[in-house]
């Protein structure tokens, strides 16, 4: 006796291991699929599904790329929850026949497996698919904000913007990495350095979020550092290759987000 | 290396105050100097009682009052000022005419080894350091509010600043239980830089009808773990603080976009809505 499946898709399976944990302990079957690579298995795997969770990259298309071959072999009450964070959920939506089944989240939070969840609602959204969001959330014990579709949401795009001015100051040798973290976490009890976080989250994520405000906006404010794009240019994407603003050994394991989150500051 | 062993702290509101509290309780010979004597009073008096608080938390030991009086001297005669040979930091109005005025009379009345510096949190520690003859011997010493509480220290290295006073001062800063950071002295220095966008991106939000006040907040608490949102901070920090921390920023870096103040800021200081101190600010308080 199940609830469904909830097939994941995602790049990483770290990354979507705590709401796949709450997804089974809610009576859902969990499905991951680590590619984005539409083949008939796929396919088949999506026809099957109740919700589709989808973390792909906005960066190189990815995601519009995936959803242009399989979003017409979706069931029309199929709930798609689809990362916001580096691509407007109504960009995402345009790519569906029925646009009005799919809904924004942000994943900044997924390895937590508390607090709360961002959803976006956008233009074509179905109220009940509004719904549906809404009660699955509910049965996996997460509460729900919703805001209106916009370039990097709430909590992604405000981060970003802190790491993009942070990176400026370190690029400008105002100080260090780490003198730049521990002031921003002593003198404002930020949870971590915006310099961590972004190591954590991914520079090439944090500069797709930079870039989508820079694309919409047209606006100066949005520039991204220099010195991200060339950390991504090279390859230094944070904790995941080793190398970011900070050097990550193999032998010796960096706390995680999670534990310095929990960690209390003062 | 030098250690400072007799300190003077210019300037007796609350960032002085603190200073020259947290300073004389850790066993270091201080002497607080401010023009008027009721301030010093008043001064005084808070000092007392926030003692006998920890006392009675059992934070404090029972003779942290002693303690404290055995090394702070509080006076407004600025020559006493002369006795605290090692460092002086000053805590006055952040404005920069004053600050320089101060500077070169303590310039006059202090050895050439005695080092300066300045508690500003916005102002060019450059500026000060050139109205004295010693600028390699004047930095910055930002303290945060409330200074027994917050950990950090930022010190600022002006222009001329040597490297041997900024390891002291960082020294010093830790004898005190403080964290200390360094930076040059860049308008806002790290924290009143980066923490700008913290505010300015919630303004966008709440003009594209992204989602209200309350709803901001509690994303930035529970799904980013930020003990509290941007606008619940403004209303504690002083929606006028931050605002005037947000103008001298931006027009220090000669309008740079990123910095940019938002007219719903100016507007809340008009109607006199500040936060927590006015009762009324981007939430309503009793």
């Amino acid at each position: 006796m199940t609830n469904g499946t909830v097939v994941f898709i995602t790049r990483d399976a770290a990354q979507i291991q705590g709401w796949a944990d709450l997804a089974e302990h809610a009576g859902y079957r969990v499905h991951e699929l680590l590619s984005d690579v539409v083949t008939p298995d796929v396919l088949a795997v999506l026809s099957g599904a109740s919700v589709i969770i989808e973390w792909l990259p906005a960066y190189g298309n990815k995601k519009s790329l995936f959803w242009q071959e399989a979003a017409s072999s979706l069931q029309a009450d199929v709930l798609v929850l689809s990362a916001a964070h580096d691509q407007m959920v109504t960009t995402t939506a345009s790519e569906f026949n029925q646009p009005g089944q799919v809904v924004g989240f942000s994943p900044m939070a997924m390895y937590r497996s508390e607090g709360a969840v961002t959803l976006a609602r956008h233009r074509h959204l179905g109220t009940w698919a509004e719904q549906a969001a809404q009660n699955f959330f509910l049965a996996l014990k997460l509460n729900v904000c919703w805001i209106q579709d916009t370039p990097g949401m709430v909590l992604p795009r405000i981060y970003a913007m802190l790491a993009n001015e942070a990176a400026f100051a370190l690029q400008e040798q105002v100080a260090s990495a780490q003198d730049i973290d521990t002031a921003m976490r002593l003198g404002t009890n930020y949870p971590q350095g915006p310099l961590t976080w972004a190591d954590h989250v991914g520079l090439d994520t944090v500069l797709a979020i930079l870039d989508l405000l820079w694309k919409t906006y047209r606006e100066e404010r949005y520039r991204p550092c220099l010195l991200i794009q060339q950390l991504v240019e090279a390859g230094h994407l944070g904790v995941v290759t080793g190398q970011g603003f900070y050097h990550y050994s193999p032998d010796i394991p960096s706390p995680s987000l999670e534990a310095q989150a929990g960690k209390s500051l003062v | 290396m030098k250690t400072f062993n007799a300190i003077g702290v210019v300037g007796a509101g609350t960032m002085g105050a603190g200073i020259a509290q947290l300073i004389a309780a850790s066993g270091v010979r201080t002497i607080l100097y401010d023009v008027s004597d009721d301030v010093l009073a008043v001064a005084q008096e808070r000092m007392r009682q926030s003692i006998e608080k920890g006392v009675e938390r059992k934070k404090l030991p029972a003779d942290a009052w002693a303690t404290l009086e055995a090394q702070l001297t509080m006076t407004s005669n600025f020559d006493q000022l002369g006795q605290a040979s090692d460092l002086i930091i000053e805590a006055i109005p952040e404005d920069m005419a004053l600050k320089c005025r101060l500077f070169e009379r303590l310039d006059a009345l202090c050895p050439l080894e005695t080092v300066f510096a300045s508690n500003t949190s916005s102002l060019s520690v450059t500026a000060m350091a050139a109205a004295t003859k010693r600028p390699e011997r004047v930095a910055g010493m930002h303290f945060f509010n409330p200074v027994a509480q917050m950990k950090l220290v930022e010190i600022i290295q002006g222009k001329s600043t040597s490297q041997e006073v900024m390891v002291q001062l960082s020294d010093f800063a830790v004898k005190l239980g403080k964290v200390p950071v360094r930076a040059k002295d860049t308008p806002g220095f790290i924290v009143n830089r980066v923490a700008r966008s913290f505010y300015g991106e919630a303004f966008r939000l709440l003009d594209e009808g992204v989602a209200d006040v309350a709803t901001v907040d509690t994303i930035m608490r529970s799904e980013g773990g930020f003990p509290m949102g941007p606008f619940e901070l403004m209303d504690l920090i002083g929606i006028d603080v931050n605002y005037a921390v947000t103008q001298s920023v931006y027009n220090a870096y000669f309008q740079e976009a990123r910095f940019k103040p938002h007219p719903r800021q100016r507007q809340m200081v008009e109607a006199g809505h500040l936060g927590r101190k006015t009762g009324k600010g981007f939430y309503d308080y009793d």
